[in-house]
């Protein structure tokens, strides 16, 4: 009788926690139907949806210009999948890729044996691993995102971290990313404060900030398909697929947390530094709502 | 005559004050940058602070003993800016949901 109790109360306390568990996922899951519902549907006939979402841009620069229907995977490529001209200026550039010889030094430094005679294989022995960063770490109760995972990794094997951003770190990255193309992003929420992350992330994309009064939403949500003098705006949607990105402005490959913080910055606020909460949580819900895309990373942008 | 024009000396005089007057300034340099720091700290801790507010204060800490009339109206810039900061912030509290794909 008592061990029957004992096998009820145990079943029981593990279907609870299931339940428990998949709740935490289901407002950033309704969040994440609207976000891309809202692309698929904007991309679908813009001629259609021109006074509805591209008032500004003329019927005749849509036919000539606008890439459309867009499929869900199409989104990877940024603003590349929209416009016609850049995505046509791409081709050419990426005829001989500009991130390939940084890739190349990535591959070269996993490789590297470190002082212990270890490589980064000894931390990823499969390096197709991006799908699933950044993640929530229960125990250590934070996120960790590529960078701090890789920079976790040396100092295991006794080196010193790498500085985030670019430069050697990018280039890593750049080699795992590559390593893990085609596989889909999966991120997942696990417990109450993995979901509060995910909140934090959320309001920091959407709330207007800076001298400028402007949310990473106003360009990359409401202005995506919309061009800013000569530049064609990027939707948010697949954003990270891309990362590392070598970025023709920077002269060099980059990592997803450079960009946000670059973004942050044009909007007139402080520039957050690498790896802080708010930058790691703003990545956390941003790779979040591609969820189930491919990756496609390193890649190079204007 | 001489009624309206003085009248209206004094209307112009008051719309200058005020339009040249900033709610968040202190006088001496030394309490102008204090108030402008105390106003940027909770700005940056709210992770709202714009990015030139910093290096405003900066200059206006080094400047206070040099030229501290040209510290105090730098420091009174920085408390305006950090101030309209967190202001717009609370502002933008209450309708940043609004802004989400439906």
């Amino acid at each position: 009788m008592l061990k029957r109790l004992a096998k009820i109360a145990i079943i029981s306390m593990i279907s609870g926690s299931i339940m428990f568990a998949a709740n935490f996922n289901a407002q950033a899951e309704k969040d994440r139907h609207a976000f891309v519902n809202y692309f698929l549907k904007k991309f679908k006939n813009p001629v259609k949806n021109q006074a509805k979402y591209f008032p500004y841009v003329s019927i005749k620069e849509i036919k000539k210009d606008y890439i459309y229907p867009l499929s869900f995977q199409a989104f990877q490529d940024g603003s590349l999948s929209w416009y016609k001209p850049s995505k046509e200026q791409f081709a050419e550039i990426n005829a001989f890729p500009p991130y390939e010889i940084p890739l190349d030094d990535g591959e070269a430094l996993y490789k590297k044996p470190f002082a212990n005679g270890k490589t980064y294989s000894s931390c990823f022995p499969n390096p197709a691993i991006k799908q699933n960063y950044p993640y929530y770490d229960t125990k250590k109760d934070e996120i960790i995102t590529i960078g701090i995972a890789v920079n976790e990794c040396r100092v295991k094997n006794g080196e010193k971290p790498l500085k985030y951003g670019k430069g050697d770190i990018a280039k890593v990255i750049s080699y795992l990313a590559y390593k893990s193309r085609g596989q889909k992003i999966n991120i997942k929420i696990p417990n109450a404060n993995a979901a509060k992350a995910y909140e934090a992330g959320k309001k920091l994309f959407y709330k207007q900030r800076g001298y400028l009064a402007i949310s990473c939403n106003e360009c990359h949500v409401k202005g995506a398909g919309k061009r800013l003098r000569a530049e064609a705006l990027s939707p948010a949607l697949g954003a990270t697929t891309q990362m590392p990105v070598y970025r023709i402005k920077w002269g060099g490959l980059g990592t997803l947390q450079r960009r946000l913080a670059g973004c942050v910055k044009d909007t007139g606020s402080e520039k957050p530094k690498m790896q802080s909460k708010p930058l790691k949580e703003l990545a956390y819900f941003l790779t979040y709502m591609s969820n189930g895309m491919k990756l496609f990373g390193p890649d190079t942008r204007k | 005559m001489k009624k309206l024009l003085l009248i209206s000396t004094i209307t112009v005089a008051f719309l200058a004050g005020c339009a040249m007057t900033n709610p968040y300034a202190s006088n001496s340099a030394d309490s102008a940058i204090a108030n402008a720091q105390a106003k940027y700290n909770k700005a940056h801790s709210e992770m709202v602070a714009w990015k030139n507010t910093k290096k405003i204060l900066n200059q206006a800490k080094k400047l206070a003993k040099t030229d501290p009339k040209k510290a105090t109206a730098l420091a009174n810039k920085a408390a305006y800016q950090a101030q309209t900061a967190l202001t717009q912030s609370a502002e933008f509290e209450k309708t940043w949901r609004s802004a989400m794909p439906q």
